[in-house]
């Protein structure tokens, strides 16, 4: 490719100058005028003129939205001009504004209420970030997704996945299990499904990446060479799919773990934590121009860090031992000095992407730079509900009482099997072009990720954070004044629970399952319940449903643990890795 | 139902061409329109193959005498599309993973819930109070991962890093005779050290490796991997430090378990939920460590008190089993099955 860019060295060494014609386009373009007038020995304003000429010549058509959008809808091709497959049935669907698959750019989850709070389901050419604390589901979403992107009832062009994995490769039993539960759902055929159970997992193409470096070597060239190859149809395989999806599990492990191997691992200091945002935007950037040329969505998983109640804003203290070396980045701004800048701080920032609420009190990690490079935040949660779900149908149960129990034995036991207490997740969209902030709840059974009806809630995020912070000050009077409280103020506690509608069905509070079968069934052992003596009834549990969860009351309300001011909190300026899920050292247990 | 589910998975080797292929010389990257010259730079620089190419990154390339950021480039998106670069299909992962070994526990019941046994390259945390059985677990896993893998052993011996000083042989003697093990040779082939602070648990494992690379482990226990970090970073003003340090620790296990292919256990301890109020539980217990502990490991196994000697174990993460609870007893000769099933 000749260099658009004319040096004088490249130039002819003959004294004819070289006719306008035997120059391409981006020589011309590209050349500062004098020297491109040097060049064809010809007047400034002449070499204007050319410019101008060529530039009208080659300049594209521009269009209206209008007709970019009707396009888009009607013939499936997107911008990156690649063909995709039009299905026949598009027609009925393009007049709707709905969900349907018609929709070129967008694939449908499987499941509608995934679709309403995502505002259609995932839409290419898009950067998608799931984030949330361990165990609540992430890479099972993200599988969920890779196998539904490739059903031709969910979206107008299938394709299959690429899996990047930095902690633990994917799980394959998994995969299969939901594989078959999809496909018996999606597109159900009269023979057994195994066969096409293979197909969809040989289209999910997966690889480790050691490190940061390892994952910029790996989009920048092996994954555009797969991304290639798969577009061209191979005759030699059959079944094979372009790829659509692209999946980082996880980011934050890159990033996370240590820079280098050799270097005793200290508190995050500026230059570390400048070089992490280096490599973010890097990434990012890598992942958004393969999602735009080859028209696939990407999901990255990310993980959470806690956030700490801050009794009073910003301060550092000394370490006490010897193991913190160097000063870690407080990224700080001393508020009393100008109070004008507490805005510019990341903790007043972070209140509108982080994914923090007030039921969690955890934010998505790598702070400010990676919440600004992705385009929808979904922050995944375990609430410390559980509720009797039926696992074929979905249908919520109450809880039995004794009696019932010992009538009609043989089919309790089997209606017993596939009522479980299940653990209710939520879903946060915490922001998106596509949607409004929302949140719906899940639960996660055999057959795959289901979103629970009714439970799909708009977020208003200004009176949220509004809400948030009032309590916040609050809560800094309350501890300023009384530094032995460590009571739950049940005033307060009662304002919140006129926030979330009060549920019917059977909500308890049990996050690991710890509650023993027979409370299920209807018999309770347990002690007190809330300061009643447990009286077999269960209408005195179902009262205490109300949704703040574990981290809630940990944090903030433990006098101790608040007050005391840290490096900690201005380290989290940037909401690096700072994590320290329980801060308990005077109640130890080993 | 299983041998017909592996079906259509076992024996589809005929459809990857990528495997099995000879290295290719770097001289074929001319078919790519790489110049003769630049070909013989590389091989000049020492790669021979195309493979050695595209697993180099850009900045090591660039260093070669000739070879300039554009053609470096070029090279390197050539180089990725002759190789595979280590891209598998899910298919395969699928048949190489049952494949895997499995670590059994000493009990059917929790063996079952566990899909085998302790699974093999990933971490497992066993978390709970005291006297819940965390190690005693460990103890029997230590003997147990001896076994040949026919009986549900992993051939290989043991490295144990005791951080409390509840390491007691006699325990694996006892279960050594259930299995019908030479005591002598079973103590052998356990190797033990004790660490005296965080660091020094960091600096073990450098040792580790070393040792692994040399004869074949199969499985490493850290026994508890968090409760030197309680001692040595106090306060809030060290947690950054402490969770940095405790994710570096994580992340040399994480390599150590792919390596090597060996499993790995940790215990953890929990923290004391003062202000649980509003709960029907009223002692709720959560494992110490956040976000970093609960990410780094793959599987974490709740484990409580049950009556008398039995004990419940419940998944509380993992990436494909379901959550399940599973009862098992601590008997004289390690981990067992609790007496009332034995007597069914």
């Amino acid at each position: 490719m000749i260099e658009p860019y004319l040096h004088y060295a490249e130039s002819t060494t003959t004294y004819e100058p070289p006719s306008i014609a035997s120059l391409s386009t981006s020589s011309i373009l590209f050349t500062p005028l004098p020297r491109l007038s040097d060049l064809l020995k010809v007047k400034i304003p002449t070499a204007q003129l050319y410019v101008r000429q060529v530039s009208h010549a080659i300049a594209p058509s521009t269009k209206r939205l209008d007709d970019i959008y009707d396009q888009e809808q009607n013939t499936g091709i997107g911008p990156s001009r690649l063909p995709l497959n039009v299905d026949e049935d598009d027609d009925i669907d393009t007049d709707k504004k709905g969900k349907g698959k018609g929709r070129a750019k967008w694939v449908s989850t499987g499941d509608a209420g995934l679709d309403q709070v995502l505002g259609g389901g995932i839409r290419r050419g898009c950067l998608y970030e799931i984030t949330g604390e361990s165990a609540a589901g992430k890479s099972h979403l993200a599988l969920h997704l890779a196998l539904t992107f490739q059903l031709p009832s969910l979206t107008s062009s299938p394709g299959g996945s690429l899996i990047l994995t930095s902690e633990r490769e994917i799980s394959t039993d998994r995969l299969v299990q939901l594989g078959k539960h999809l496909l018996s759902i999606h597109e159900p055929y009269e023979f057994g499904p195994e066969g096409r159970v293979k197909n969809l997992l040989d289209n999910i193409l997966t690889n480790r990446v050691g490190d940061v470096d390892a994952l910029e070597h790996a989009l920048n060239y092996a994954v555009p060479a797969i991304l290639e190859s798969r577009l061209n149809p191979n005759s030699s395989r059959i079944n094979q799919l372009p790829i659509r999806l692209i999946i980082l599990d996880s980011i934050t492990a890159l990033l996370r773990g240590g820079s280098s191997d050799h270097e005793r691992p200290t508190a995050p200091n500026a230059l570390s934590l400048a070089e992490r945002s280096k490599h973010l935007c890097i990434v990012a950037d890598a992942l958004k121009a393969l999602a735009v040329k080859y028209d696939l969505s990407i999901l990255v998983i990310n993980q959470v860090s806690d956030v700490f109640q801050r009794a009073t804003p910003v301060s550092y203290s000394q370490p006490t031992s010897s193991f913190m070396q160097t000063q870690p980045f407080t990224g700080t701004v001393n508020v009393n000095d100008n109070p004008d800048d507490i805005a510019m701080i990341y903790k007043t920032q972070s209140r509108w992407f982080s994914g923090e609420s007030d039921t969690l009190k955890k934010e998505a990690s790598l702070g400010i730079v990676w919440a600004n490079a992705v385009n929808v935040r979904i922050m995944l949660s375990r609430t410390a509900r559980r509720r009797l779900v039926d696992q074929r149908d979905l249908t919520s149960h109450k809880r039995r009482k004794m009696e019932n129990h010992l009538d009609k034995n043989g089919l309790e036991k089997d209606e017993e099997e596939d009522i479980k207490p299940t653990l209710i997740r939520r879903l946060h969209v915490v922001f998106s072009p596509f949607s409004a902030a929302s949140t719906i709840d899940y639960v996660i059974t055999s057959t795959g990720v289901h979103t629970l009806n009714e439970s799909y809630r708009k977020i208003d995020t200004t009176s949220e954070v509004i809400k948030r912070q009032i309590k916040e000050e609050k809560e800094r009077e309350r501890s300023q004044h009384n530094f032995n409280s460590s009571q739950i103020d049940p005033d307060d506690e009662d304002e919140e629970e006129g926030d979330e509608p009060r549920v019917d069905w059977d909500e308890v509070f049990d996050d690991f399952g710890e509650l023993p079968e027979e409370f299920w069934k209807g018999e309770y052992e347990l002690g007190t319940i809330n300061g009643n003596e447990s009286t077999g009834e269960p209408n005195s549990v179902s009262d205490q449903v109300s949704h703040t969860g574990y981290s809630d009351l940990l944090v903030g309300q433990n006098g101790d643990s608040v007050e005391g001011q840290s490096a900690v909190d201005s380290a989290l300026g940037d909401g690096s890795g700072v994590d320290g899920g329980s801060l308990g050292s005077t109640e130890d247990s080993t | 139902m299983a041998s017909q589910e592996q079906d259509p998975f076992v024996g589809g080797e005929g459809e990857e061409d990528f495997d099995l292929m000879a290295p290719l010389l770097v001289a074929k990257l001319q078919e790519a329109g790489i110049s003769a010259q630049d070909t013989k730079k590389l091989s000049d620089a020492g790669y021979h193959t195309v493979e050695a190419v595209a697993f180099t990154p850009k900045k090591t390339l660039c260093t070669i005498k000739g070879i300039s950021e554009q053609k470096a480039d070029k090279i390197l998106t050539e180089a990725c599309k002759m190789v595979p670069m280590g891209f598998t299909t899910a298919t395969e992962m699928h048949s190489r993973r049952s494949e895997l070994v499995h670590i059994t526990t000493g009990s059917t019941g929790l063996d079952t819930i566990l899909g085998g046994g302790i699974e093999t390259g990933a971490i497992t945390e066993l978390y709970g109070e005291f006297r819940t059985g965390k190690s005693q677990i460990c103890h029997t896993l230590a003997v147990t991962c001896q076994l040949p893998v026919s009986m549900g052993g992993g051939e290989g011996k043991c490295l144990y890093i005791d951080t409390e000083g509840t390491f007691r042989p006699v325990r694996m003697l006892a279960v050594a005779e259930r299995y019908g093990l030479n005591g002598e040779e079973v103590l052998d082939n356990i190797a033990y050290a004790r660490a005296y602070n965080a660091d020094h648990q960091l600096q073990l494992l450098v040792q580790a490796s070393a040792m692994m690379a040399e004869s074949r482990f199969s499985l490493l226990i850290v026994d508890s991997c968090t409760s030197l970090y309680r001692t040595d970073f106090s306060g809030r003003g060290e947690l950054s430090a402490r969770q940095m340090h405790l994710a570096k620790f994580l992340r040399t296990l994480m390599r150590l378990a792919d390596e090597f292919g060996i499993a790995v256990v940790v215990t953890n301890q929990v923290v004391a939920q003062v202000d649980g109020g509003q709960f029907a539980v009223a002692d709720a217990k959560k494992p110490i460590g956040g976000n970093i502990m609960a990410h780094a490991s793959t599987t974490r196994l709740n484990l409580r008190k049950g009556r008398g000697s039995s004990r419940v174990c419940k998944i509380v993460d993992s990436p494909c089993l379901p959550e399940a609870e599973a009862i098992f007893a601590i008997n004289a000769n390690g981990i067992g099955d609790p007496e009332e099933m034995k007597e069914q």
